[in-house]
């Protein structure tokens, strides 16, 4: 009995850990993509806006406001999503920290599609915005 | 095996499955404690870099628009 109570114990105690460490691996890999995506999209933004601000210059009014009413949105819809995958790894890392000190991680896994669905999210937001370029 | 000897192999191996589990748990403790120190470092670099590109894009929002006003 001593025994399997004892088993028990180590069984529970590798599935917390494995939790909390798939976890903060998944926090890793979101806010990696986080910091490429807010790197990305403010070395995009000077690309564009220095080729509207050329345009401008060289007197294509029109087709400069016509480009920046396009590009605007882009940048806009990708800072969002950006913004967006901010949230979810500031409140995955809050309920991780939370599980961590509670012991309790029934409910904490949902967090794992969660981290890695922002991650994708982020990933398409980039490459779609990296088209604006092109 | 006596009744003695068996309960001598039974203490045996829960010894040895509390020696691993502390090894085990020292381990996880470690490579858990690494890893939160990288992801608070990365929570740092986040907000950093979505500061600096917000500022930024801010700033070259505000500046074309003001030439886009100029141009008309």
């Amino acid at each position: 009995m001593r025994g399997f109570m004892l088993a028990l114990v180590i069984v529970s105690g590798i599935g917390c850990a494995t939790a909390q460490k798939d976890t903060m691996v998944a926090e890793l890999a979101l806010g990696s993509a986080l910091s490429i995506g807010y790197r990305t999209i403010d070395g995009i933004d000077k690309i564009k806006t220095d080729a509207i601000a050329q345009e401008i210059l060289n007197g294509e009014k029109d087709k400069a406001k016509a480009e920046y009413s396009v590009y605007k949105p882009k940048i806009e819809k990708a800072r969002d999503a950006l913004n967006v995958g901010v949230d979810v790894l500031g409140d995955a890392d809050k309920a991780r920290v939370a599980a961590s000190k509670s012991g309790t991680w029934a409910d904490f896994n949902n967090w794992l599609p969660q981290l890695a669905s922002a991650a994708a999210m982020i990933q398409q937001t980039i490459a779609d915005l990296k088209a604006v370029l092109q | 095996m006596t009744p003695a000897e068996i309960g001598l192999l039974i203490t045996a191996v829960q010894c040895a499955l509390t020696e691993g589990k502390d090894l085990y748990d020292a381990a996880q403790l470690k490579a858990l404690a690494d890893l939160e120190v990288k992801l608070q470092g990365m929570l740092t670099t986040v907000q950093a870099d979505r500061a600096t590109a917000n500022a930024d894009i801010d700033a070259r929002d505000k500046a074309l628009e003001q030439k886009l006003d100029a141009a008309k």
